[in-house]
């Protein structure tokens, strides 16, 4: 068990400046961070709520947009728990339709984080390259899905297109290219001596912790934790295409890097490999709209990690409860330890931004804002992600 | 459209201040990729800056919620005079899917005003750079 | 037996009748519902003796005739939901962040979801509600309805 208390750091009195709607407190003696707080709740809408007075039809469409970036795997755990409460198996084809849409969607979330997260530690040349390079992945999913960013392509008993021939065939060309590319930008995320200056050693979370704080996706695997919902709890067709799941050892920026990098080359051999078994025949069967009572739990691995609904139905055509929990809420436990210095662990000022980053947070790309409140000075101030990399490294 | 483009472009490089308040990132990411090479609108001439001060469009996503509006109201403030805002996506418009949710505003002209409206949920990068657009020919003083 | 069945054989084996129920629902989910007396012990036998340390989110529900706060585990991607009944006048339970600390932000977010005290929780804060927000207005709670949430947000300005 952690034996670090995350909620209460112990480094003074409650400080005013905590009311503030800013998402991460700092508290600092000099350079180092000795503890950390993290406010979310920035982009609370009212979901479930809503969901309540909404049929599971339109709640679909509200799922797909929890997140813009990962918003398929949340229509897709919908689906899961409302389709096991009805108890009626979907067609075998739809089982991977969704598997290549769930992948498409890791390839442009692990890309676009990869951009992101090279823009964090002052690499805007490789956040050009990787957006460039991404844009091939944007065409493909436009090309199947009918849309770029939300696919609508999951419903309840099955999706709603299918994947003809020769968009199979445009497929299998983009994930060829796409597999040359990532294993040069694989070799340049080992290599290239600044990045790993920056990510080495950088927003440790010990795998003790990681357990503890039931830390999901790569933040933690890249702890040493193997837990990958698609091989614990397999759906979709993942329990008929072998794959690998990703884990590295040294708990820093660096292996949460390599992790994602791993497993864009695990999805694109994943969608190869679903678009050569997939069977013939139809993509949806038709189900009630008004669901009996029950209830269901429905799972993925969403691009940041396990994502979760609870459903509990009534025998009417809207959920009596629908619980919604998105990744990043999960390991945004484990934010403020690896932003505590102990021991021989330094966290510097520096390293604020891109250890934010490395758990992949499904914020807005916008600029965060960081108040630090100097705990031996007494002093307290707002810096932007942007202001620390300006001060801190001159690039 | 093209020779139009280059000929504000020398009158006015317009700098933007993107904030996001409470979007699902689906808009948020589209208007970054606007800014990379496939589209790359800083061939224009337009700029993503950090700071309202130094902005001239407020390039705003998400549904309004209510944790972000005195954050949004302050730096719409901030921004010098003549400014202009841009709305990205449905949930500005109208709360777009989240019309059902208690915890934002039913648009963003509830709470500053609003120049251009660019539908889609998300809007595909070039909508947006044709919102950018529309919203030059404004600042040129032409349409409405 | 499968893992699922013998999971739900040690837990009957265990606490007798205080399992009120255990169903295999299917492969890998499980659902269990208990009364919050004796809801910790079964959390703990489950990470002392079963071996689980992943809790994935912890689900509020309100049916009108009683809360219901039920804990999804994750254990060998066997999902176990532990429902603990609690009474809707009496709206308190027992933390179990002492026995999983991943537990501290849902029971945060079951308590301003639902009003319901989590006793020996370090901290009650909002996890997501805004910090203005109306006291005592619990959104979740069925006797809330959308329209008067609405008024928060929708007046005509």
């Amino acid at each position: 068990m952690s034996s670090v208390d995350v909620v209460d750091i112990p480094v003074g009195p409650q400080h005013p400046a905590l009311k503030e709607p800013i998402n991460i407190t700092c508290f600092v003696e000099g350079e180092h961070v000795i503890g950390a707080r993290v406010r979310v709740g920035y982009n609370h809408r009212g979901i479930e709520k809503a969901g309540e007075n909404q049929s599971y039809i339109q709640n679909l469409y509200i799922a797909e947009r929890i997140c813009g970036i990962c918003g398929v795997v949340h229509a897709f755990s919908l689906a899961q728990a409302t389709e096991d409460i009805i108890g009626k198996e979907i067609p075998r084809r739809a089982d991977y339709i969704r598997t290549i849409a769930l992948e498409l969607n890791r390839i442009h979330s692990h890309l676009l984080w990869l951009g992101v997260a090279a823009h964090e530690i002052g690499f805007d040349t490789l956040f050009m390259y990787v957006w460039r390079d991404r844009e091939l992945v944007m065409d493909v999913i436009e090309d199947i899905m009918g849309n770029r960013v939300t696919y609508a392509i999951v419903t309840i008993g099955g999706v709603r297109r299918d994947i003809p021939p020769e968009k199979a065939e445009r497929l299998l060309r983009v994930m060829d290219v796409l597999e040359e590319k990532m294993k040069k930008y694989r070799q340049m995320c080992i290599e290239e001596k600044t990045l790993r200056m920056r990510a080495d050693g950088v927003g440790i979370l010990r795998k003790e912790d990681a357990i503890a704080l039931c830390a999901v996706g790569p933040t933690t695997r890249a702890s040493g934790v193997p837990f990958d919902v698609r091989a614990d709890d397999p759906h979709a067709a993942y329990d008929e295409i072998p794959f690998n799941v990703v884990t590295y050892d040294t708990c820093d920026v660096t292996a949460r890097i390599l992790v994602r990098v791993d497993e864009i080359l695990e999805s694109i051999n994943i969608i190869k490999e679903a678009i050569k078994k997939m069977p013939e025949g139809p993509i949806r069967v038709r189900l009630p709209r008004v669901v009996q009572p029950g209830e269901g739990v429905g799972r993925t691995e969403a691009p940041r990690g396990e994502v979760i609904h609870y459903v509990k139905s009534n025998g009417t055509d809207r959920p009596f409860r629908w619980k919604v929990r998105a990744p990043t809420l999960a390991n945004m436990l484990s934010v403020p330890v690896m932003l505590t210095s102990r021991g021989d662990y330094v966290v510097h000022i520096a390293d604020v931004p891109i250890t934010f980053a490395s758990i992949d947070p499904c914020i807005s790309c916008t600029d965060r804002a960081v108040r630090f409140i100097d705990v031996s000075k007494g002093k307290s101030w707002v810096w932007t992600f942007s202001q620390i990399k300006r001060i801190y490294w001159r690039r | 459209m093209k020779v139009g483009l280059i000929d504000w472009a020398r009158i006015r490089s317009p700098w933007i201040i993107h904030f996001n308040t409470g979007a699902c990132n689906g808009c948020d990411i589209e208007v970054v990729a606007a800014l990379t090479p496939r589209y790359d609108v800083e061939r224009f001439g337009i700029k993503l800056v950090g700071s309202p001060r130094h902005a001239d469009i407020l390039v705003v996503t998400g549904p309004v919620t209510k944790q972000v509006e005195k954050r949004l109201k302050r730096i719409y403030e901030q921004m010098p005079e003549p400014k202009f805002v841009m709305a990205v996506g449905n949930c500005c418009a109208s709360s777009g899917a989240f019309k059902n949710c208690y915890n934002v505003y039913p648009g963003l002209d509830n709470v500053i005003p609003v120049d251009v409206y660019v539908m889609g949920c998300p809007p595909k990068p070039e909508a947006i750079i044709y919102g950018v657009v529309k919203l030059i020919e404004k600042l040129q003083g032409g349409g409405g | 037996m499968t893992l699922e069945e013998e999971v739900v054989e040690r837990l009957k084996a265990k606490f007798g009748d205080r399992i009120l129920e255990a169903k295999v629902q299917r492969a890998r989910r499980i659902f269990v519902t208990v009364d919050r007396s004796t809801y910790k012990e079964v959390v703990k036998f489950l990470k002392d003796e079963i071996g689980v340390t992943h809790v994935s989110t912890m689900s509020g529900v309100d049916t009108l005739e009683r809360f219901e706060v039920i804990p999804h585990f994750s254990y060998k991607g066997i999902v176990i939901s532990v429902r603990s009944i609690i009474p809707r006048d009496d709206p308190v339970i027992d933390t179990i962040s002492d026995v999983i600390p991943g537990a501290l932000f849902y029971e945060k977010e079951i308590h301003e979801m639902f009003g319901i005290d989590i006793k020996g929780h370090p901290d009650l804060s909002h996890l997501e509600l805004p910090d203005d927000w109306p006291e005592g207005l619990y959104p979740l709670r069925k006797d809330v309805k959308l329209e008067d949430l609405f008024k928060l947000t929708k007046e005509e300005r």
